[in-house]
């Protein structure tokens, strides 16, 4: 198969995966992570690659994967919509040092992730001591704390 | 989900939830997830080669071809004839056609001789009794491949589809 569409189309895939998985996906790196990370890498190589181990062929796919990630990264710049499908958008998982469960449930996030994310930015030992936690696009989550 | 069953927060944050997209997102992740999951039971199944619904067998006589109904661009797939009680020597034969399609990695065992007849590739193999003859072979096209392929004069029909 051609270099060109044998890169577009591990990107493409590789993304829509990730995208389906949730923001949380890569910002988590737990040990099991971390595995099905290598795995997948390991994978996506054999598939881009081929039998050509010609340096020809690895100008090709790093032209191509940079230059997709280009065309992606105008298209965001020009279209709102296709920002937010492929990056997604912040959301308030705790106010007031209240959670908010249903949108903690669909994110895939628990109390002890905004917990552990509380210790580790601001050093803050309860939920009613975070005035706001957000889920950011990224996967991370920022802690806003409870001024006194 | 109905809006009522989304939280909805009034932050003093500068912030663009986009509570829509996030709803639509929600949505469109639960059936990318049974997507994926149908997809490895589907893999699982032999869908796309190597399982029970790729498999596939066709019996003459004494003679009966295994191969894969589906399989995978350029990865090594077998063609396989088993048979009972020859009496002489087997000759499979291969029309280019098909063989212009699919490339022949290996033969076990090794052919006695072969040679190039009216459009077709002859592969003679010496031999009496029970013997099982197997084609390693990688298919080079992607999409339907047909091919009629010929054992002491019986003709056995196959198709393949080929996942990219």
């Amino acid at each position: 198969m051609n270099p060109v569409v044998r890169g577009l189309a591990v990107y493409l895939f590789v993304f829509i995966v990730f995208r389906i998985m949730g923001k949380r996906t890569l910002a988590e790196i737990t040990t099991f992570d971390a595995i099905l990370l290598l795995i997948i890498s390991e994978t996506t190589t054999d598939a881009l690659i081929g039998e050509d181990y010609s340096l020809m062929a690895c100008f090709i796919m790093v032209c191509t994967l940079v230059g997709t990630d280009y065309i992606f990264s105008k298209i965001k710049e020009h279209s709102q919509w296709f920002h937010i499908a492929s990056e997604g958008a912040p959301l308030v998982i705790v106010e007031n040092g209240k959670p908010l469960k249903k949108r903690m449930k669909k994110s895939r996030v628990d109390e002890q992730d905004v917990l552990e994310a509380a210790r580790s930015l601001h050093g803050l030992e309860r939920m009613n001591q975070v005035k706001y936690a957000v889920l950011e696009r990224d996967g991370s989550i920022s802690v806003i704390p409870e001024t006194r | 989900m109905t809006k009522k069953a989304f939280e909805i927060v009034k932050t003093d944050l500068e912030i663009q939830e986009h509570l829509d997209a996030h709803k639509t997102g929600f949505i469109v992740q639960k059936f990318g997830i049974v997507f994926i999951i149908g997809l490895v039971v589907a893999a699982a199944l032999g869908v796309f080669g190597d399982g029970i619904l790729s498999k596939r067998s066709d019996a003459k006589g004494d003679i009966l071809l295994e191969y894969e109904r589906f399989y995978r661009h350029e990865a090594r797939m077998e063609l396989s004839f088993v048979m009972v009680n020859v009496a002489n020597d087997a000759e499979i034969s291969f029309p280019n056609q098909y063989l212009k399609d699919v490339r022949v990695e290996s033969i076990i065992p090794e052919p006695n001789s072969t040679r190039i007849e009216r459009d077709k590739v002859h592969y003679s193999f010496e031999g009496k009794g029970n013997m099982r003859i197997t084609f390693y072979m990688v298919p080079r096209k992607m999409g339907t491949l047909n091919g009629s392929i010929d054992l002491n004069g019986h003709s056995f029909s196959l198709s393949h589809f080929i996942f990219p």
